[in-house]
């Protein structure tokens, strides 16, 4: 006997439901649908903690653990932080517990470089990654001496040729560099928290992690030992919507000045290309539709079918 | 000069307190006296869940999740060897997946000597002991793999999970196996709540083996960390309210905030006559 | 006498770190170096562990192929990749610098590793992380229904977050004032009300964690593994 609809409403196969979010994903592709993004408080508060560097105040870590499995939320989370360093002029250094991070981070570092006039060495060094068995071990190793734990950098380097990287300079400790933008898949953030916080209270801690870690953050920044955070893809594309919008006056302001055309190039290609997490927002966007409506279709049917039910019941016992 | 990173005077005494009302508690139990513990359904369902495996002649899927020697995992070994004692008795085959290598001779060892201890010995299978590894969703995808070849009558996921939680999940539903999940990743609570017939979370999880064994000693530990937890409640309801009363003028300093700052002894005595 | 011993040795480690901590020291003192020389020693103690994995790993594949049981290929294949893994690995360390993302070009060991990781690996990685969002789907149509006011609760506010977290939200409501907006509920939501609940699940499980682990620094855990003869 066939099932009533209400109850097969509440059991589509979910191979149907894959087919509808493929279709839901798919669509904003063809039809190039943007909606404008909500910058929240916690994507601004890492923006402009960038912005209020100084020269003077040491370099920021960026320590990319996440690799192609979280690329598509961590991956724009750092490119566009990356863009935003190379841009003021705020050094950077890349570090990973993983080895794609720091391929992924440096590249991104490549592609923007030209457009801000920057130098591997000078603005940035990418440390690589360093492995082992826990990732608070590694950090309790790197804080008090970074020359010695890393060594050299990803192409060889020694850290002490400040030669080859001045950037390393005035860089020996944990309490010279500015602050630690930890990206990642998991909660790293956490033992940053909890090993770097206490020793050295003055450097900033920012987090990029995807939309599922995210939540277990906001009791750190509101005790003010996380200064900001990036929500998954929303927050890249939030980001990004600063970045371009200061990227946009620059390069008015460039054209003014008659810069080189090979920078005009790169800054206009970087702010065509740099726009990831913005495009994938609208995807996203009908994806959680789609499942909200899932959601709600799956109640009404179920509601309906609790009324019937005691429907049912009172007429039987009447 | 960079602070010491050590603990403060305040996190000093709070440690105390806390190890004091575990040891007294333990003393407690071993003297004798009862000690209450609210039901805890996820866990209440291990045993039922254990003997639905072998009324449906399926075996159990254990999985212990990413973490290698850490705390998460011994707590989830406890859980484990309960497991094995229900299921011993029963005669009921146990898959157990693990995932880090250095974790993977104690939980063959953890395995055998439970049941060696339970007088089954020969139900020991070192082939059901799989260390399946190459990383997060290597392992995920590999248990998936398990749970759907051998269509596992119950799945348990005791352990840290992260992203593979949720796909783990789905494919025990699939095979239509009821599942008991327990993680203190918050993150991944969500997820098992939405897909897992039990869930146990959060300090539940670490409660798992006092709750499961009974035994006096882990039961007095758990009623010392309720203990801990009442101190912990009451300097956040002192802290909140002096922290108000300094705010609105009333006091002139925030006796708790001083405490739990102080951050040496030496410092502690000279800062004290300020206060 | 040797579970005494074990007890003694596990109570002598933890006290190097406990002792440590509580300690009111300064930066590079003894405490200090000895708590770093302890941490690299576990990692060294740790990658024995590898060893042993991995030998039960290959031992069990390998008996399986020789003696060609069901599913023999399998083993094949998977002894195979590890030996093409580790090999080029090892034989490429140092070749190049530096490795872009996808670059192919090199000597064939390079390219091969870059065929494996860019080409193989990365890919099948991201797809099988991309599943989620499937089933993500398919739990949430499946298993949110509204039994009781409380059910009722969360599911608006997950409504509220799920379309305060992406711009169609913002296009919803951005005409209205602040109070009003989907984003700004959002962040209220995580904010206030999750963040208020992730503490209180954060502060019990920390008490759980520090239970446990001094359970097993004093020796006080049961069971059969930690009572077992030796």
């Amino acid at each position: 006997m066939q099932q009533p609809w209400y109850v097969r409403l509440q059991r589509i196969d979910r191979r149907i439901v894959y087919l509808f979010l493929v279709a839901a994903v798919a669509f904003p592709m063809f039809t190039q649908l943007r909606f404008p993004t909500f910058t929240t408080p916690e994507t601004q508060a890492v923006y402009d903690a960038v912005e209020r560097w100084q020269p003077g105040d040491g370099p920021v870590l960026i320590m990319a653990d996440w690799g192609a499995a979280s690329w598509g939320e961590n991956g724009p989370q750092t490119q566009t932080v990356v863009a935003h360093c190379l841009d003021r002029g705020v050094p950077f250094a890349i570090m990973s517990t993983g080895f794609e991070g720091p391929i992924y981070t440096s590249h991104y570092a490549d592609q923007a470089a030209p457009a801000f006039g920057r130098e591997y060495g000078k603005d940035w060094v990418n440390f690589g990654f360093k492995a082992g068995p826990n990732y608070g071990q590694i950090i309790a190793a790197f804080m008090p001496d970074v020359v010695k734990f890393v060594q050299t950098d990803a192409k060889g380097t020694p850290l002490t040729d400040h030669d080859k990287l001045p950037i390393m300079r005035n860089v020996r400790t944990l309490a010279d560099f500015y602050m630690v933008y930890a990206i990642g898949a998991g909660t790293t953030i956490n033992d940053w928290v909890g090993l770097a916080k206490p020793r050295y209270p003055k450097v900033l801690l920012s987090y990029g992690g995807t939309a599922v870690t995210a939540p277990e953050v906001y009791p750190l920044m509101d005790s003010k030992q996380v200064v900001g955070l990036l929500v998954g893809m929303a927050g890249a594309a939030e980001y990004e919507t600063l970045n371009a919008q200061r990227l946009k006056k620059e390069l008015a302001a460039l054209r003014a000045q008659r810069a080189p055309p090979e920078r005009l190039q790169a800054l206009e290609k970087l702010i065509r290309t740099a726009q990831h997490a913005t495009w994938g927002m609208s995807m996203q966007s009908a994806a959680h539709l789609l499942v909200i409506l899932f959601v709600i279709v799956g109640n009404l049917a179920y509601l309906y079918e609790r009324r019937r039910a005691a429907l049912d019941r009172e007429a039987r016992q009447a | 000069m960079e602070a010491s990173g050590h603990a403060t005077v305040g996190v000093f005494l709070v440690a105390l307190f806390w190890t004091a009302a575990i040891i007294v508690n333990i003393l407690r139990a071993r003297a004798g006296r009862e000690l209450f513990i609210r039901r805890i359904p996820g866990l209440t369902a291990v045993d039922e869940a254990a003997g639905r495996s072998t009324e449906m002649g399926r075996p159990i899927v254990y999985g212990l999740g990413l973490m290698g020697i850490h705390i998460t995992t011994f707590a989830s070994l406890a859980i484990l060897q309960h497991i094995i004692r229900v299921t011993a008795r029963l005669r009921t085959r146990m898959i157990v997946s693990v995932c880090e290598a250095p974790v993977y001779p104690i939980v063959e060892e953890v395995v055998r000597d439970t049941y060696r201890s339970v007088g089954e010995p020969e139900q020991f299978n070192a082939d059901d002991v799989r260390y399946l590894p190459g990383g997060q969703f290597a392992w995920a995808l590999a248990t998936m793999g398990i749970i759907a070849r051998e269509k596992a009558a119950t799945c348990f996921y005791f352990g840290w999970y992260e992203a593979e939680s949720l796909m783990l999940a789905e494919t025990g539903f699939s095979v239509g196996a009821i599942q008991i999940a327990g993680t203190d990743q918050l993150h991944q609570i969500p997820f098992f709540v939405a897909a897992c017939d039990y869930c146990v979370f959060g300090e539940e999880y670490f409660a798992a083996s006092a709750y499961l064994s009974r035994e006096p000693v882990m039961l007095g530990s758990l009623v010392g960390q309720d203990w801990s937890k009442i101190l912990i409640l009451t300097l956040i309801l002192l802290g909140l309210i002096s922290a108000q009363m300094v705010e609105s003028g009333v006091w002139v300093h925030n006796p708790v905030r001083f405490l739990l700052d102080s951050w040496s002894w030496k410092h502690f005595w000279q800062i004290l006559p300020r206060h | 006498m040797k579970r005494g011993l074990i007890r003694l040795i596990t109570f002598a480690a933890g006290l190097i770190l406990v002792v440590e901590y509580f300690w009111p020291g300064r930066p590079g003192d003894w405490l200090d170096v000895s708590r770093r020389n302890y941490l690299d020693f576990t990692a060294v103690v740790g990658a024995f562990g590898l060893g042993v994995g991995w030998y039960q790993l290959v031992h069990g594949h390998a008996v399986k192929l020789a003696r060609l049981r069901k599913g023999w290929f399998h083993s094949l294949g998977f002894l195979l990749t590890v030996v093409a893994a580790i090999g080029l690995g090892i034989y490429t360390r140092g070749m190049s610098p530096e490795h872009k993302p996808g670059e192919f070009a090199g000597p064939w060991p390079q390219q091969a590793w870059s065929y494996m990781t860019w080409g193989l690996m990365n890919p099948l990685v991201a797809s099988v992380f991309s599943l989620l969002a499937f089933y993500v789907a398919s739990a949430a149509y499946r298993a949110f229904r509204i039994k009781n006011w409380e059910a009722a609760l969360m599911m608006a506010a997950a409504i509220i977050v799920m379309l305060g977290q992406v711009p169609v939200g913002n296009a919803l409501t951005y005409h209205l004032p602040r109070w009003g907006q989907l984003p700004v509920w959002k962040t209220w939501i995580m904010a206030t009300i999750n963040g208020s609940a992730q503490r209180a699940l954060l502060f019990g499980m920390a008490v759980g964690a520090i239970a446990t682990s001094l359970r097993l620094w004093l020796g006080l855990e049961r069971g059969a593994f930690f009572e077992r003869r030796l």
